[in-house]
């Protein structure tokens, strides 16, 4: 749906595309002067005259309101020597898979389970800060990083992607459920060495 | 007057102790630039920092940009160790320099209520194209899902390693003028390293020139 105020300002709300048409009457007071005797810088006499017209402006509206993540890639590498870091980079799309293209605010809420290797639990991302680049991408960094058990130690978690919304409640964009070891890092089923997640790969709420 | 300028000096030195003023509450903050190899300002790139410790790291990397001078500033950061570095896309290419190449990475400890400051990350502009597309040996088909790694030296064992970023297969990455050897894996198939014949044997070093662009066609065999 979408409105438009006297300002001309217009507001949609809810997914979807629309056009947005206006139309606004003009009238027109012209003066016509009269006995110039063919000379116009020397006019005696004239009168006023009204006219009208009619202006058409239009506008198509596109409203993307973000719904679900779309992996844009998945990366690796290693830290303290053989312990694994994992980066997953996800796009923001709506509904319709269509990316959102802004940024928007998102947390992360983390349910997790006894850490093994002992170096704590980890603190999850809050609204307050930014994550999400200019075209509503963001990247989750994930590791068990350095400790002093190594091997598989590591914990389960339950991971949950929300976008922050002033004044109202958080919209959950995805959950997954994997673990975080100190070899091996699982995301939504997909445990890498080796398996990482398909490019173009949804995750939903 | 003695006395009047001792107080401007005085409070000139507070406000320079008294970085916390205007942070939020729990929060730190890090400030500094990006420069590239010449040691120049470089503006409008994307900056992360990413949690690196202490404790595990399962958390969403901080973005920011780079203003015209190259001056950078994330204001609302949670206490503790991070990975800042900048990174620049190209048209098609995606800038993994940072995944292969540590060396513009800036360790950073933030601090509550205080604003780390001077902090420098360098980011190489002269950088190669690698565009690399993985099939089957047999049917010339896309294989799908295959991991492309880059070792900066002779073990392949703890690579850093990434995933096709095109719709079709293929990898188009941007990577560091600096020696590296490729290996690419898949689920069923043996493993590729790049040489003369694809063997581990058979392996060899690549090293782009900044600016030039290197085309792969991979082709896996298939575990027998």
């Amino acid at each position: 749906m979408a409105t438009v105020n006297a300002s001309g300002l217009a507001t949609a709300q809810g997914e979807g595309s629309t056009n947005i048409r206006a139309t606004w009457d003009i009238t027109y007071i012209n003066f016509s002067p009269g006995g110039c005797n063919f000379d116009p810088d020397n006019c005696t006499g004239g009168h006023c005259y009204h006219r009208y017209d009619t202006f058409i402006a239009e506008a198509s509206c596109l409203v993307l309101v973000p719904h679900h993540l779309k992996v844009v890639s998945d990366d690796y590498s290693y830290t303290c020597g053989t312990t694994l870091k994992r980066a997953i980079t996800f796009q923001i799309v709506s509904r319709t898979n269509v990316p959102i293209g802004k940024s928007i605010p998102m947390q992360e809420l983390l349910n997790t389970g006894p850490n093994t290797c002992g170096n704590g639990q980890p603190v999850p991302s809050s609204c307050s800060s930014t994550y999400t680049d200019a075209t509503g991408t963001f990247t989750d960094r994930i590791s068990i990083n350095c400790n002093s058990v190594g091997g598989s130690c590591g914990y389960s978690i339950i991971k949950t992607y929300q976008w922050c919304q002033s004044g109202r409640s958080p919209v959950t964009l995805a959950t997954y459920s994997g673990f975080t070891h100190n070899d091996a890092i699982s995301v939504a089923g997909y445990v890498f060495p080796p398996d990482k997640i398909p490019q173009g790969t949804f995750i939903y709420p | 007057m003695i006395a009047l300028l001792t107080i401007g000096v005085l409070c000139s030195i507070v406000s320079a102790q008294n970085p916390q003023q205007n942070l939020p509450p729990d929060f730190g903050a890090i400030r500094g630039r990006v420069l590239n190899t010449e040691g120049h300002p470089v503006s409008g790139v994307q900056v992360n920092a990413a949690h690196a410790g202490p404790g595990p790291s399962d958390s969403l990397v901080l973005v920011t940009y780079t203003n015209r001078r190259g001056g950078f500033f994330f204001r609302r950061v949670i206490p503790a160790i991070y990975e800042v570095y900048a990174i620049k896309d190209e048209k098609d290419y995606r800038d993994i320099s940072f995944l292969i190449d540590e060396s513009g990475t800036a360790t950073v400890t933030v601090y509550e209520g205080q604003v780390t400051r001077g902090v420098v990350v360098r980011l190489n502009m002269k950088r190669a194209r690698l565009s690399a597309r993985v099939v089957d040996a047999g049917t010339g088909q896309p294989i799908k899902n295959p991991t492309l790694f880059l070792c900066r030296n002779e073990r392949f064992n703890y690579c850093p390693g990434t995933g096709t970023n095109q719709s079709n297969g293929q990898f188009r990455l941007l990577i560091p003028p600096i020696t590296l050897r490729v290996k690419v894996t898949a689920t069923d198939y043996e493993d590729w390293y790049y040489g003369n014949d694809g063997s581990k044997e058979q392996a060899d070093v690549l090293h782009l020139a900044p600016g030039t662009t290197k085309e792969l066609s991979i082709s896996l065999r298939p575990i027998k």
